[in-house]
């Protein structure tokens, strides 16, 4: 996964994105193996108080078993409101939502560990707020967004560096600040202190040289951070985890209190949890719930994110019975078998030829755009053949616009669609946000941020309705006679603007200066007075209403962290919030577009493997690039130094990354296949789109497999 | 199949260690590398051969030789071995670890045209913090004009922000950090030009890391790190390239061998070709000639010549081993008889498969002109009726510098003669990138005809010429283009359009033009990624076009990344301004496959490009003593006349303080300096000459012209005179040049 600002974007996106393209659903799948298999009948029928750890590859029916549980426990009598189901991220609890179907249920407490937490904080504020040291006073706490605290850890990086700090990180600001987020929340979840972070990863370098100084820098930024959030009680993920284990959780009145509420906990993906969330299962479990928990052995795909499989795995064998469910029913079981060579050959080196039993093809080319067209004309053929669009996959170690745009335009000649579950677009990039905040920056000079040529231009011809020759000479004319506000026009621009587009600017114009002139309202209110005063009237709809109501939230939102935060460096909220946008940082999120399941699918592997699709088609994207060998360890984070298996005083050392790359890789890989039925296609490029010659060594693990390689 | 000529039996004996290969012109290296690279993949390597070369055409000559060989033996002709570039090879490093050194993944690196920006930009601000001390430098005279004065302070700062640019890359290829070099500025006195490029040079490593990102040589430098410092990656790489081939060693600078002889590790199974004799790169980077040199004599290493060559007749072999006497034994400057080692080239022996040609009489010819542009419109001229005369073979024109080059291109578009800039010119290359910026800035400002105009030549009306377009183009701008592409209703009367223009047969594409224009504004609101796609798209751009779109999307991708406000606007001046940003790129597509050169075509080439390359014929142009030096009092180019005397060559000057500093003993640095020039450029001509195949036209003249109208004397060079002497004592049976041959 590549781990950048569109990593957070990514990771949203996901998230919103994936809650239908899960839905097999449980009344679906029941439909499709009528008949429950012996070991899952017995699952789901276990008494309600049975302490049940169930375990299996991908596709043997976990996740349908243990919602057929949560039916079979409401059937029993156990009130939902008793029942506590943890989930792995939010397209899971939609999947949940629409699986659950009961006919007179209580409350449903279907959560992500995460949203658990912050339920919690929220009930209990009162009790945590005594306990914490002095700050800002509030009723109820705020949760820190993840592009808020991305971008004001950007803010404290950038002064760091002007300062001579990360003098030899070659990394960009935005990159260094999602790593520090990302160390502050890997610790929070795994319970080491945050005063820690940067001695450990420190230590755990090999030889002492020049470059440790960065850690000490990144200590400073994230220590500095975590105290402005505490005082201004503006929590963030990590900040949230690590106050409610250390100020709720400790309580022993609230783990009583916690522990006589839930009778019964179900917990799917368990390999895909975090050590807090493991801590909390065991806390539960061991105060008497029963707990139908799923541990798939295949999983393991978080690891990135902090979580941690075989502490997981350890931790419910001590405490539950073990049930197999040792059938797949997403792929054959020769494909089966072969997952598993395939992964070997991954992870060590591969024996002997060990063709794949699906139908399979090798694309190579010197060119990457050419191996894209390639791909783009083999998906077409598999369609043209027949094959329902909704059923194949393309899948890239990064999806970018190269990729995404070129398989779009090939497809869409021949009418098939193409969803990309991995898309992520800056929210300053759809228009009708970017026109609220250029008239924003009109109206307010004192931030210091003129408007753009680029951005009246854009902003004049959708407020305007004009063509773009038009708002070209009108955002030519204002910039040269410049604000505040809009300038009166000359004979000449109105003349070649037209008489009626002339009228529009002059209404804007005159709201501009009447706004100038009274008082000034917070931004986000001004915000919602464009949007209701100037937008509204154009009668948005789609995309463009979305996106300008995912801004006025945003906007809230922002001016409430700000709030929070206090004078961060004398600069107005506006103006931050501005600021924020035109970095980036906040994505877009998108309409789930109505493709009806007929779509083909656009994914990075995870991605994919979090959807818990299956295809009859797959395309693996770059295989002879770097991308499917990816390792864990970045500039500044490693999520395997900040766990709590990782012994300190241990270097982190090239065997080491070695075997975590290449294990991920065959756990990705032997998932991907695992959820494959019929056809794999292998497509790569000896060049990448940067002009470098690409030798990965999965490409070397085909040509062992497939038996092409030399002597 | 391989000719089994003198020395390749031992090569192809070859199963370990250190072993040098000196190779004459046209010996056959590359075949019998590649040849070799095949016997040890069939043997069974348990890895793959790393050959490394310096050019992206020798990777793909390479690859093209081995894939034949391996074939042959039925083997699969793409796998056993990796071809790379050092800077491919150093990224490959790279992205084994780049956490390890706190790189990002992405590795992005500096291209050419940032890192001149970013050097201009410090080195002007250095200036204004420094400007007495650096204006001292400045030679002046009593009385000198105001004009005058400012004109080389000018020239002077031009050239002090390359002296910084070289001298940084001087810096890092010597593996010498901000944090090395620091330490000395106390011991350095204010004029001194090593303490201005240190200063520069922090605050450029500064802008670098601010942008994350590396340049070239820190490419290399950073990849050596790694290799030094992780054992781990070191043997994981060592095992991965069991057998390392080095092509073109003698370019090799102190870093590069340093990787390879790292990577090497102790088995030192590393093969290194090259010929001391075409060591010509020391100007353009930190090439070192003597490490090749001494490599050959180091203890261990076993050297197998190749010394026979089928390239050339006897009289042109003859004529480049008289070069190589004549230096060793007589060069006016005996300090420079050492520049070209005593390696003879010697024809291949009777029964080989491809003999070296004989032409039917002595067909070398040395001639003097006036002025050089009589001497380059003779030459094309020349080179234009041998290719009319010969339409199988293939001929090519060799200049000193690009301003020849552009020179003889006006000649040769005069002419109509068919031609073709060696590895593709770059002018040729930018076009993709120049259309996009072009189409791109219209899009920025779509109420500008100028640009429209502009955009429009450059996609999709470049058929039309000059006369014909007129009445369009006129149109286009005297009409306010609004009315033109949105008109309101009634505000434009197509009908008052003159008839000229409507009865036109190009009229009704035009109107198709402007629709195609208008989609062009309406995707305009794509983000800016998605809109250098959709052209690409729209222009129907393929193959190696569509990639360097892709290329170019990638960039405005990481462009945006790092100015978050850019619009259009500014991301289509950044393409127009720096096109040489995607030199890099342009380079390894279009040169991936090699280049040949093709009969009845005029390859046009510095002689620097040449290298590696063979026609039938070639003219070298232009070998005046001003460019060869012979005298250590003769002119220097990279010597600034406008400085003061003792100043004139900084760059020598800074490098010599350096090594004093650094404990390495100096000498004269000027003197230095010059005999390093005379060298190399005795090493040009010598690379020169032996591109030829069967003739061989070397031609220089008397009179420069100056910028300012006037001209000066300049000779002949020395080497041309004396080769000369010999060409004309032997060319009693040649009449006219090139004929019936």
């Amino acid at each position: 996964m590549p781990w950048r600002r569109v990593g957070v974007a990514r990771a949203l996106i996901i998230m919103v994105l994936n809650g239908e393209t899960a839905g097999q659903g449980v009344t679906g799948v029941r439909d499709a193996c009528r008949a429950w298999t012996e070991a899952q009948r017995a699952a789901i029928e276990a008494p309600p108080g049975a302490r049940l750890l169930i375990t299996g590859p991908t596709g043997s029916g976990k996740t349908e078993a243990l919602m057929a549980r949560y039916h079979h426990l409401a059937s029993q009598g156990v009130r939902t409101d008793n029942i506590l189901v943890l989930v792995m991220n939010r397209p899971q609890i939609h999947r949940w939502r629409a699986g659950v179907r009961l006919p007179a249920a209580g409350s449903l407490h279907i959560l992500t560990y995460f949203g658990f937490v912050q339920r919690e904080l929220k009930r209990f504020w009162p009790l945590v707020a005594a306990s914490l040291p002095p700050g800002r006073q509030t009723l109820a706490p705020l949760f820190l967004t993840a592009d808020a605290a991305q971008y004001f850890v950007e803010l404290l990086v950038e002064r760091k560096r002007r300062r001579g700090g990360f003098r030899n990180v070659i990394s960009p600001v935005d990159r260094v600040a999602i790593q520090i987020n990302d160390n502050l929340n890997k610790a929070a979840v795994a319970g080491i202190d945050y005063r820690e972070i940067g001695a450990r990863l420190k230590a755990a370098r090999v030889a002492p040289e020049d470059k440790v100084q960065a850690f000490d820098d990144m200590q400073e930024v994230l220590e500095g951070f975590r105290e402005i959030c505490l005082a201004g009680r503006a929590l963030s993920y990590g900040l949230s985890v690590e106050i409610y284990r250390a100020h709720l959780l400790a309580q022993p009145d609230y783990r009583a209190r916690l522990q006589a509420e839930v009778e019964h906990l179900i917990v799917d993906n368990l390999e895909e949890s975090v050590p807090a969330a493991q801590d909390l299962v065991a806390l539960l479990l061991d105060g008497g719930a029963g707990a139908t928990l799923a541990f798939s052995r295949d999983g393991g795909h978080s690891i990135f994110w902090g979580a941690d499989p075989a502490a997981a795995l350890a931790m419910a064998r001590a405490r539950c019975r073990v049930v197999e469910f040792p059938d797949i029913f997403t792929c054959s079981p020769a494909v089966r078998d072969w997952s598993a060579a395939l992964a070997e050959a991954v992870a060590a080196v591969p024996e002997a030829p060990a063709p794949p039993p699906l139908a399979y093809e090798r694309i190579v080319t010197d060119l990457r755009s050419d191996m894209l067209l390639a791909v783009g004309e083999r998906v077409g053929r598999l369609v043209r053949d027949g094959v329902p669009p909704g059923e194949i996959a393309v899948i890239a170690p990064h999806v970018d616009k190269m990729l995404e745009y070129t398989l779009q335009g090939l497809l869409l000649r021949e009418g098939i669609a193409l969803k990309n579950i991995t898309r992520s677009r800056r929210l300053i990039d759809a228009p009708y946000a970017l026109a609220l905040i250029t008239v924003s920056l009109l109206a307010h000079p004192e931030w210091d941020i003129p408007p753009g040529y680029g951005d009246l231009l854009e902003s004049m011809r959708l407020l305007l309705r004009l063509d773009p020759v038009r708002s070209a000479v009108l955002a030519e004319a204002i910039i040269a006679r410049g604000g505040p506000g809009l300038p009166a026009l000359d004979a000449a621009t109105r003349a070649r603007v037209g008489f009626s587009a002339g009228e529009r600017y002059d209404t804007l114009a005159r709201w501009l200066t009447d706004y100038l002139m009274g008082e000034k309202l917070p931004f986000p209110v001004f915000l919602q007075k464009v949007f209701g005063e100037i937008l509204a009237p154009l009668g948005l709809g789609g995309e463009d209403l979305a996106s300008c109501r995912q801004l006025l939230t945003t906007a809230r939102r922002f001016a409430l962290v700000c709030a929070a935060l206090g004078d961060f460096d004398g600069a107005p909220p506006g103006r931050h919030f501005v600021e924020m946008l035109r970095r980036g940082t906040v994505a877009a999120e998108s309409l789930e577009e109505e493709t009806g399941g007929e779509a083909v699918l656009l994914a990075t592997p995870y991605a994919y493997l979090v959807t818990g699709q299956t295809s009859a088609h797959q395309f693996w994207l770059d295989i002879a690039g770097t991308g499917w060998l990816a390792s864990d360890a970045r500039e500044l984070t490693n999520p395997h130094v900040l766990s709590r298996r990782w012994s300190p005083g241990d270097c982190w050392n090239d065997a080491m990354d070695q075997a975590v790359r290449r294990h991920k890789a065959a756990r990705t890989l032997r998932a991907l296949a695992r959820r494959c039925r019929e056809g794999l296609f292998l497509a790569e490029s000896a060049y990448s789109s940067a002009g470098y010659e690409q030798n990965g060594v999965l490409s070397l693990v085909f040509d062992r497999l497939l038996g092409v390689d030399g002597p | 199949m391989i000719e089994m000529r003198p020395g390749v039996r031992e090569i192809l004996a070859y199963r370990g260690g250190y072993m040098a290969v000196p190779a004459v012109p046209g010996a056959g290296k590359t075949t019998t590398l590649a040849c070799l690279a095949a016997e040890l993949i069939a043997a069974g390597t348990g890895g793959r051969v790393l050959i490394v070369t310096y050019m992206h055409a020798a990777v793909g000559n390479f690859k093209q030789k081995l894939a034949r060989f391996l074939e042959e033996k039925g083997l699969p002709p793409t796998r056993g071995y990796e071809v790379k570039t050092l800077h491919g090879l150093a990224v490959t490093v790279l992205r084994e670890r780049p956490d390890r050194l706190l790189i990002d993944e992405a590795l992005r690196v500096l291209d050419p045209a940032e890192r001149e920006r970013i050097l201009r930009a410090e080195t002007r601000r250095w200036i204004g913090e420094n400007y007495e001390v650096w204006q001292g430098a400045v030679r002046s005279h009593a009385g000198e004009s105001v004009v005058r004065r400012r004109d080389k302070l000018k020239k002077w700062e031009r050239r002090t922000v390359e002296l910084m640019g070289q001298l940084i890359s001087h810096f890092k290829c010597r593996g010498l950090t901000v944090e090395r070099l620091e330490p000395l500025l106390p011991q350095l006195a204010e004029a001194s030009f090593l303490r201005w490029a240190i200063e520069v040079f922090r605050r450029y490593q500064w802008r670098l890391a601010t942008l994350a990102r590396q340049d070239f040589d820190d490419l290399i430098l950073n990849a050596l790190t790694l290799l030094e410092e992780d054992a781990g990656v070191r043997e994981r790489l060592q095992k991965r390239w069991p057998y390392i081939f080095e092509d073109e060693a003698q370019d090799s600078n102190p870093l590069q061998e340093k990787m390879l002889f790292l990577l090497a590790g102790e088995k030192g199974n590393l093969v290194r070709v090259g010929d001391a004799n075409q060591a010509i790169m020391g100007t353009f980077t930190v090439a070192e000639p003597e490490l090749f040199r001494s490599f050959c004599r180091r203890e261990g290493v076993v050297v197998s010549p190749l010394l026979s060559s089928s390239r050339s007749s006897r009289d042109i072999i003859e004529l480049a081993n008289l070069l190589v006497d004549w230096v060793r034994a007589e060069h006016p400057t005996p300090a420079c008889r050492t520049a070209l080692e005593g390696q003879h080239i010697a024809p291949v022996p009777p029964g080989d498969r491809f003999p070296n040609p004989v032409p039917p009489r002595y067909t070398i010819v040395f001639r003097e002109y006036r002025t050089g542009d009589e001497e380059l419109r003779h030459v094309v001229r020349e080179a234009c009726r041998y290719t009319r005369e010969n339409p199988t073979k293939t001929a090519a024109i060799l200049v000193p510098d690009r301003y020849v080059m552009a020179d003889a291109m006006a000649l040769l578009d005069k002419m109509g003669a068919v031609y073709r800039e060696v590895a593709g010119g770059p002018a040729e290359r930018r076009r993709t990138v120049q259309t996009l910026g072009a189409v791109l800035d219209y899009l920025a400002y779509p109420h500008r005809a100028d640009k429209l105009v502009r955009a429009l030549q450059r996609t999709v009306w470049p058929e039309i010429d000059e006369e014909e377009f007129a009445p369009f183009r006129e149109l286009l701008v005297s009409q306010p283009l609004e009315q033109l592409l949105y008109p309101l209703a009634g505000s434009l009367d197509w009908a008052r359009l003159p008839r000229e223009i409507t009865e036109h047969p190009f009229w009704e594409n035009f109107a198709r033009h402007l629709a195609e224009v208008r989609r062009w504004l309406d995707a305009a609101r794509m983000p800016p990624e998605s809109l250098i796609l959709f052209l690409a798209e729209e222009l129907g751009l393929a193959e190696e076009e569509l990639a360097i779109a892709q290329r170019v999307a990638l960039a405005v991708r990481d462009l945006v990344r790092e100015n978050p406000s850019w619009r259009l606007p500014d991301l289509a001046e950044q393409l127009l301004l720096t096109e040489t940003m995607f030199d890099y790129f342009t380079q390894v597509v279009y040169e991936r496959k090699g280049f040949s050169p093709e009969p009845g075509v005029i390859s046009l080439s510095t002689y620097h490009r040449a290298k590696g390359l063979e026609w039938d014929t070639v003219f070298v142009v232009g070998v005046t003593d001003d460019r060869f030096p012979s005298l250590l009092t003769d002119s220097f180019r990279d010597e600034l006349w406008f400085l003061r005397p003792e100043l004139a060559n900084p760059g020598a000057l800074a490098r010599a303080e350096l090594r004093t500093l650094l404990g390495e003993g100096s000498g004269d640095p000027v003197r230095d300096a010059r005999i390093e020039v005379i060298g190399e450029r005795l090493r040009l001509l010598y690379v020169a000459v032996t591109r030829a195949k069967e003739n061989l036209m070397v031609t220089a003249h008397r009179e420069k012209v100056l910028p300012s109208g006037g001209t000066s004397r300049v000779r002949p060079a020395v080497p041309f005179r004396r080769l000369a002497a010999h060409a004309g004592s032997r060319a009693g049976e040649n009449k006219r040049f090139g004929e019936g041959s």
